[in-house]
């Protein structure tokens, strides 16, 4: 018959509960690094797309013949909405860069489709093909971004993510991208012309 | 004796967990065929058409997958609807990524949307094509070279306007040949494959069907197999649950060839003029 003195039963339990506690910490530091990668991420899809389509607008329109002379003021309208996004620095300024190219992208197409030489040429789908993509993978990586939004802020705020997200000094809540109603919506594209 | 009627409830319990269980998981779309690379929903297309397509990616992804690249993978798919406006229900990206087209995101999505028929015996009209690029195929099949192709293979009414014994087949395979070599040539840097389209004609006419692609090995003579081997028919009915539970997606991986890729919105979408 073998007895344990209380004092190594007491070691036994506190070790156990640190361990618990120890492991409990890393899976929760894990998880909050996951969290933050996925949505670091998205948002960096997000600016990798309007990097794209700021370098392919300007493409686009000069590869339209023609184009050119119609309106200058879609030139300006990029102009402005590519040293918005140049100079955005937070996820609003980020967002209001967006919204203002999308309007550019929107003008556009109004020039474009207005023009009969111009919907006429292979050109035009060329651009529409384009800008049509370029629209669909940032309204794409929009949503992705925001889904990786959710998942963090509902994560976190559960117990006990909360404490380890105050304890290691992460946000509690992250900002969604939020455009104005229809600003993120795709331009309307009428292949067939009519 | 009770032992044995524990054991039937044991397996009747077991049983039923398995169709309830494969039965609650909803799915958006439904799963990719055992064919993978033609997907044909709307049955708009000739029993030679699937054989070929069928083939064709498989070859494509076979001759790829050991590139340092990645293996591409593309797959088309068919579905009815009753108007053009129905294509919205249907989210390309979710789709591509459910289906998880091509290794490392090198894969292609074609989607025909078919008017919506009263019978099988009524032609196909095709009312709208779309499409989706995987992440890192976006460089190499760009919205403007897939519009363009589109344009010219599938869409190409001058081209294929005397067309009345294949009507969507010979222009798809059109399509699919021009996609395959544009891969071909522009992400392996590979010649390009030399098709006739009048051979693959008469490959059509002369295909026999052979076999049903759809057929999933998971009927009850497969317990009764099971029964005789093992002489027993708990080990029967254990067996059968086991593979009615893998060929139900219930570890995801049995007979799904999706190579693992994604892709983030880019495509072309046409309605049919």
């Amino acid at each position: 018959m073998s007895s344990r003195s209380p004092l190594s039963a007491v070691a036994i339990v506190s070790g156990v509960v640190l361990l618990v506690a120890a492991i409990s910490l890393i899976a929760g530091y894990n998880s909050l690094v996951r969290l933050d990668q996925g949505l670091d991420g998205a948002y960096y899809e997000i600016q990798n797309r309007l990097q794209e389509r700021n370098d392919k607008i300007g493409q686009l329109v000069d590869a339209v013949s023609g184009l050119q002379s119609f309106e200058g003021d879609i030139y300006d309208a990029i102009t402005s909405a590519r040293a918005a996004y140049a100079q955005a620095d937070s996820i609003d300024e980020l967002i209001e860069a967006d919204a203002l190219t999308a309007v550019s992208v929107s003008d556009l197409i109004v020039v474009v489709e207005d023009n009969p030489n111009l919907t006429t040429s292979g050109a035009y789908y060329t651009l529409m093909d384009e800008i049509s993509s370029m629209e669909s993978t940032l309204s794409v990586a929009r949503r992705d971004y925001n889904d990786a939004v959710l998942n963090y802020n509902t994560t976190i705020k559960t117990f006990p993510m909360i404490l380890f997200a105050s304890m290691f000094d992460y946000d509690t809540e992250a900002e969604y991208y939020k455009m104005n109603d229809g600003a993120d919506e795709l331009p309307v594209i009428d292949f067939d012309g009519e | 004796m009770v032992n044995n009627y524990f054991k039937r409830f044991l397996w009747d319990l077991l049983l039923i967990s398995v169709f309830v269980l494969t039965g609650c998981s909803s799915r958006e779309y439904p799963r990719p065929t055992e064919a993978y690379y033609i997907n044909d929903y709307a049955e708009a297309l000739d029993s030679g058409t699937h054989s070929f397509l069928r083939r064709f990616g498989e070859d494509l992804y076979n001759a790829t997958k050991n590139s340092d690249l990645g293996g591409t993978q593309v797959v088309v798919a068919t579905f009815e609807i009753d108007t053009v406006s129905d294509v919205s229900n249907y989210d390309m990206t979710n789709l591509y990524r459910e289906w998880q087209i091509g290794e490392n995101d090198l894969g292609v999505l074609i989607v025909l949307f078919f008017e919506t028929r009263e019978s099988l015996v009524e032609e196909p009209v095709l009312l709208a094509v779309d499409t989706e690029v995987g992440y890192r195929m976006e460089p190499y099949v760009t919205p403007s070279r897939l519009g363009n192709l589109l344009d010219s293979t599938l869409l190409n009414d001058t081209l294929y306007a005397d067309e009345w014994m294949y009507p969507i087949d010979i222009p798809l395979t059109h399509l699919i040949f021009e996609v395959h070599n544009l891969i071909l040539e522009e992400v392996y840097n590979e010649e390009p494959y030399a098709y006739d389209l009048e051979e693959h004609r008469e490959y059509l006419d002369t295909f026999v069907f052979e076999g049903e692609y759809y057929s999933v090995p998971s009927e009850w003579w497969i317990y009764f197999i099971l029964t005789v081997l093992s002489g027993s028919p708990d080990w029967g009915m254990l067996g059968w649950i086991g593979i009615v539970f893998l060929l139900s997606g219930g570890v995801g991986v049995y007979m799904f060839k999706g190579a693992g890729g994604s892709s983030g919105g880019a495509g072309v979408f046409r309605r049919r003029r």
